[in-house]
């Protein structure tokens, strides 16, 4: 005779029970998942359109500073888009010292405006000033500094810090004592003999060799401002992204600077 | 109703406002900003009553209140902020609560007014007191156009610092008048820039003005054009010094675009009645006709011989410089004329601190040229002008010792006059009458046949006449000597008889006819009773023996002869070749010319270093060496080239200087082939001696009659060029060849790049830097940076055509601001410079930018003012013409940039900035390479000079803005 279990038939409905039980839970993690991925969707969204919008700031930003239209502030928004962006405007560098954050190559040209081109009023006054590389290798460069004693006019200056390369290049050896930021290193451009008060226009500074960031820093008064700085903070719904742009002086191609620039080479015949 | 309502609510609006507020004036000042928000405020346009407010959308005012309804300003629903700056200037109607006093601006008040009351205009900006020039807007600027300053008090200081930090840029040249020796001048330069023009000439007809070139006299003589018909021509050297003098920029007078600019008035060429300089040729300055083959050394490379002339008497060959005067007297060395001028020693010009092109302290000096006008940019200040190596009968004239640049107001170029006084100038036509080949011997009373050949239509009035009356024997006495035109006796005759040493009676014998003297100038080299005498004669006739052919005779008369009758001389007597010296140059005649030892008034040849040849030739007898031959014995460098045309010095043992002309060297051409080789090269063709001048020539009396011969030989080198004030980049090689021997002598200099006006800047270079002979010395003067390391040339920015095409745009071109001139040529399209640039001149703070999608050739002399610009950007190559003297500008080729040998020699001047391959494809490059034969030995044949002032006037946007972005955290 055969004994029917009870407990076989409790198993059938365990299992069923079990089965029911992960297919809920596999039903709700499904619709669980469903509702994050659409919310993770719609903040995406929102980010996109946040930072689209901090992208459309900074190009109003600069339609306006093209069109001379300076304030210190912008607002742009796109109702349709639900987005808007405010954009703060404020100048670049200037005060005691400036650090682009470009790493320059060797031989492209780093441009300080010791004259503010925007208001002349605005210049750098000492006629002294700290130039500041990055520390580490030894590095050579050559400094063209313009200047306007009633005509244009520009002194020329050139340094670098291997005692061996200098016997080849007639380069000077770096002088005077200069506090750069951290991870920088410098030397003092003393253009007294040749350049007056109230005269400097602009400093081009060119590395040779190895690539470095680069600065300068006063030994008085303040550096004129390089440009804007302008932050345009993007926001859709409760979304919002910012952007910082630092937006430099117009300045010329490089070889105004040289007089004399090839491609290929320089020959008389 | 709802009209009414509203304007009376607009009433109470205001009362309300007026309430509270000080009425102090009608309008509102003081920087504020409405900063909530705004209300549109409409009124009805008509006039009966007016400012009748409105609603916006009725359909016209109401009857009364005719006209329509528009916008007049907003009205601020706020309180205004006193933060903003002028740009956000709430203008109009100050119909709105006024801000607190306490918010307001220092100095600044806001009232209220009401909406119907009319605003009155804004208070015309007014300078401060003591303003020298109202510019407007409440602006004062100094007379030179000097603005800025917050409170315009600008003083007059036009080119030095600025009165004050604020004051700094010189706007709106004002127009000015100056006189010139042409007349006047209208326009200015620059403020920041004074100018100085430099026309050195003779004047010739006494009129204090220049008169140009013969009938061709472009210049004004009162505003006009009218030309004089009479030339005035000389040149000289200036020195012209003051604080931060510069070179000059050299114009030709052919060229008077400068000039056209300055006079509106000048006639162009579609001008019938008035007179177009460009077209005009270039005044004959060089040696028309002169004497072969003297005349031919002048003109090196060029020259030639042929039945006595010029074959090319420099109306096409001959650089007009090797023409006219030089501080050295009657004759020129093209050595002397273009590199140096200065007091000529023996044996070389003597100038050793002034060289052209050459920087010495605050002073810049340059040989001039007559007819030329130079023209420089330069510092405010005073300049002395100081006249240099000139005998001291040269004066300035008509100008003053000093000229003050810019500091008047405004001014323009300055041009003053020297003129030249106490001078003869050279004949227009020179007559040129040859001497017989050999010195003739009388006998009896001979004569002596001096021919004009080729006879010349014309001739001036001056003659100079050199003869040597000699007794061989020395045992008889001259007495009287005389010289004779015409066949006929005592027709026009010049007897000098002796009344006792040292003097000496003239007696002239003239008939009416076309040869009558109207004068005459007899000096003596030796008293009246030797038994040898020379004597210049300078005889000038009242009318042009045109076409004459004419004797002189010579006659000497021996003091033991009885009755002073003119008896045969026997063979005793001989009397040497005249030589009629019609041309050469200029004479000073206020000079003791006998006495003056003719070698001063020569330069020295171009004898580069240590290649000097020397020939001995000994003569027993002089008249049987001429003709003769020579042989030539010679040391020297390798590869020398003996120049045709080249002039021989002749010296003798015995005697001073000599005279001769020789003809070419023909058939010498490379000598040598190894150092210090010593040989025989060839035979010089036949040669004349003369006698010339006291104590020169050869005594052929003497025991041992010598006559040394020093013949100049070249070596030849290969154009080169020479930088100044600038740097140089190439990704490949920078190469020049500077040829050893001018270093050697000290004529060149043997860097690349030199300091003249500003510090030179480095010689940067991928591969190799090469100052040809010179390397190893000095790359760079005084700065001498040198960097020959590969990888040093950025190439991640490419400021190329493609660049500009991009930049300048048609929004852009159709937006120029005004001076400012766009150009966008397509491939094909450009087919003249008189299409965009038809005065070759761009002053002021003009910019003219050519974008030529093509091939361009530049085949117009260009100047361009400080602070002008001239920006020519080609897809493809640009070449500078070999007519061009000189060019300023940025120029900026895909391609090659480069040079064309000059068909003159001339040197050509560059200034500005200069790039080839800038598309970095490794295409084009840039070539300095003009040719110019012999000079290449003394002097480069292209010099650039670095603009920075050019940097400054490249238009905004054609500039680049350095951007960097990123995203930050959002505050």
């Amino acid at each position: 005779m055969r004994i029917k279990r009870k407990t076989e038939k409790g198993q059938v409905a365990l299992v069923v029970l079990l089965v029911s039980a992960v297919t809920l839970m596999l039903g709700l993690t499904a619709s669980r998942k469903s509702t994050i991925d659409i919310s993770i969707g719609h903040d995406q969204e929102l980010s996109a359109k946040a930072f689209a919008a901090a992208e459309a700031g900074l190009e109003y930003a600069l339609s306006e500073i093209s069109a001379d239209n300076i304030d210190s502030s912008y607002y742009w928004d796109s109702p349709a888009a639900g987005s808007e962006a405010s954009v703060l405007l404020s100048e670049l560098g200037g005060g005691g010292s400036y650090y682009p954050s470009d790493t320059y190559q060797p031989g492209e040209m780093a441009y300080f405006w010791l004259r503010n081109p925007t208001d002349f009023s605005e210049y750098y006054s000492p006629r002294t000033i700290g130039l500041c590389w990055e520390s580490g290798s030894d590095q050579a460069f050559v400094a063209h500094l313009f200047y306007n004693n009633g005509s244009y006019a520009v002194v020329r200056g050139a340094v670098d810090e291997d005692a061996g390369r200098r016997g080849l290049n007639g380069f000077a050896a770096p002088s005077g004592s200069v506090t750069c930021d951290s991870g920088f290193e410098g030397s003092i451009y003393d253009f007294t003999a040749n350049v007056g008060v109230n005269e400097v226009m602009l400093l081009v500074i060119m590395p040779l060799y190895e690539s470095t960031r680069l600065g300068i820093v006063s030994t008085g008064g303040n550096i004129p401002a390089q440009g804007y700085e302008i932050t345009s903070t993007g926001t859709s719904a409760n979304v919002s992204r910012a952007l910082l742009m630092n937006y430099g002086w117009p300045i010329p191609p490089y070889y105004m600077v040289d007089g004399v620039f090839s491609g290929t080479s320089v020959t008389g015949n | 109703m709802v009209r009414k309502f509203f304007l009376f609510s607009i009433g109470l609006f205001c009362l309300f406002l007026f309430s509270v507020s000080s009425v102090q004036a009608q309008y509102c000042a003081g920087n504020k900003e409405c900063c909530d928000s705004v209300t549109p405020y409409y009124e009805c346009t008509g006039t009966s009553p007016p400012n009748q407010s409105c609603t916006p959308g009725q359909e016209a005012c109401d009857s009364g209140f005719n006209g329509t309804c528009e916008f007049v300003t907003d009205v601020c629903n706020g309180e205004y902020f006193n933060s903003c700056s002028e740009n956000h200037l709430l203008t109009g109607r100050c119909d709105s609560a006024c801000p607190p006093p306490s918010t307001l601006m220092p100095g600044t008040s806001c009232t209220l007014v009401s909406p119907n009351t009319p605003t009155p205009p804004p208070p015309t900006p007014t300078p401060p007191p003591g303003c020298i020039y109202d510019c407007g807007d409440g602006l004062c600027c100094g007379t030179d156009g000097e603005t800025g300053g917050a409170g315009g008090n600008c003083i007059q200081d036009c080119g030095g610092p600025p009165s004050n930090p604020d004051c700094y840029y010189c706007v709106n040249p004002v127009s000015c008048v100056y006189g010139d020796p042409g007349g006047t001048v209208c326009g200015c330069a620059s403020c920041s820039l004074g100018r100085i023009g430099v026309l050195v000439f003779v004047d010739q007809n006494g009129n204090s003005v220049w008169d140009g070139d013969g009938t061709d006299s472009r210049v004004s003589t009162g505003g006009g054009c009218t030309d004089s018909g009479v030339a005035d021509t000389l040149m000289s050297g200036l020195q012209i010094s003051g604080s931060g003098a510069s070179s000059f920029t050299e114009n030709a007078a052919g060229d008077c675009d400068i000039l056209n600019n300055d006079r509106p008035g000048c006639a162009t060429s579609t001008n019938a009645s008035g007179y177009y300089c460009n077209t005009n040729p270039r005044p004959d300055f060089d040696n028309s006709g002169r004497c072969c083959p003297d005349s031919c050394w002048t003109c090196p490379g060029w020259g030639g011989c042929t039945t006595g002339v010029c074959v090319d008497h420099g109306h096409e060959g001959c650089p007009s410089y090797h023409s006219g005067a030089t501080p050295c007297g009657g004759k020129i060395s093209e050595s002397c004329y273009s590199q140096e001028y200065g007091t000529c020693s023996a044996s070389a010009c003597g100038s050793e601190t002034s060289h052209s092109g050459q920087w010495y302290g605050n002073a810049t000096s340059r040989a001039l040229l007559y007819g030329r006008i130079f023209e420089r940019n330069v510092p405010i200040g005073p300049y002395a002008l100081q006249l240099l190596n000139l005998p001291s009968e040269y004066t300035i004239v008509n100008s003053p010792g000093v000229i003050n640049v810019g500091t008047g107001d405004c001014e323009g170029p300055h041009y003053f006059a020297l003129r030249f006084d106490n001078v003869v100038p050279e004949p227009v036509d020179p007559i040129i009458i040859y001497p017989p080949d050999v010195p003739v011997q009388i006998t009896g009373v001979d004569r002596h046949t001096c021919y004009d050949d080729p006879p010349h239509a014309e001739a001036t009035d001056l003659y100079k006449f050199i003869s040597t009356h000699e007794d061989g024997d020395g045992s008889l006495t001259i007495t009287e000597v005389g010289l004779e035109f015409a066949d006929e006796s005592y027709s026009n005759r010049i007897r000098l008889v002796s009344t006792g040493t040292g003097n000496v009676t003239v007696t002239r014998y003239g008939v009416a006819n076309a040869m009558d003297m109207a004068s005459v100038d007899v000096v003596w080299n030796y008293q009246l009773d030797g038994t040898s005498i020379i004597v210049v004669w300078d005889i000038s006739f009242v009318s042009s023996p045109n076409n004459w052919i004419y004797d002189i005779w010579g006659m000497t008369q021996d003091e033991n002869d009885s009755g002073g009758i003119w008896n045969a001389t026997g063979d005793q007597f001989k009397i040497w070749d005249c030589e009629v010296n019609l041309f050469g140059s200029f004479y000073d005649i206020s000079a003791d010319y006998p006495s003056e030892n003719c070698s001063s008034m020569y330069c020295a040849p171009i004898i580069p270093y240590g290649s000097a040849l020397v020939a001995n030739f000994i003569a027993s007898d002089l008249t049987d060496v001429t003709p003769g031959s020579v042989t030539l014995n010679f040391s020297g460098l390798d590869n020398l080239i003996y120049r045709e045309s080249y002039r021989a010095d002749v010296t003798g043992t015995d005697v001073q200087v000599g005279y001769s002309s020789f003809a070419d060297l023909g058939g010498c051409s490379v000598c040598g082939g190894g150092a210090d080789v010593v040989g025989t090269c060839c035979d010089m063709a036949p040669f004349e001696v003369f006698e010339v001048g006291t104590g020169k020539g050869v005594n052929p009396y003497d025991n041992d009659p010598r006559i040394t011969i020093n013949v100049g030989v070249l070596g030849m080198v290969e154009s080169w060029y020479q930088l100044e004030d600038s740097s140089a980049r190439s990704r490949a090689s920078i190469v020049d060849t500077i040829p050893e021997s001018c270093v050697a002598n000290g004529s060149c200099d043997a860097a690349i790049t030199v300091g003249r006006t500003y510090d030179n800047g480095p010689l940067i270079s991928n591969n190799s830097i090469s100052n040809g002979d010179e390397d190893g010395v000095v790359m760079g003067d005084p700065n001498n940076w040198v960097v020959a390391t590969g990888g040093l040339i950025y190439s991640g920015d490419r400021y190329d055509y493609d660049y500009f095409d991009g930049r300048i745009t048609t929004d852009v071109v159709d937006n120029a601001p005004a001076g400012t001139d766009y150009y966008r040529v397509g491939a094909g399209e450009f087919s003249s410079w008189n299409d965009y640039l038809p005065t070759g001149f761009v002053g002021g703070t003009d910019k003219v930018i050519m974008l030529v999608d093509d091939d361009v050739i530049v085949d117009i002399d260009i100047v361009v003012a400080g602070e002008a610009l001239l920006l020519l950007i080609s897809s493809g190559d640009i070449t500078i013409d070999e007519d061009v003297d000189a060019v300023d500008g940025v120029f900026v080729a895909d391609g090659l940039f480069s040079v064309e040998d000059s068909p003159t020699e001339t040197q050509l001047s560059i200034e500005g900035v200069v790039v080839g391959d800038a598309d970095l494809d490794g295409t084009g490059g840039v070539v300095f390479g003009r040719d110019r034969g012999v000079w290449n030995l003394t002097s480069p044949g292209v010099v650039f000079g670095y603009r920075p002032d050019m940097l400054f006037a490249l238009p905004v946007e054609l500039e680049e803005n350095s951007i960097e972005w990123r995203e930050i955290i959002p505050e």
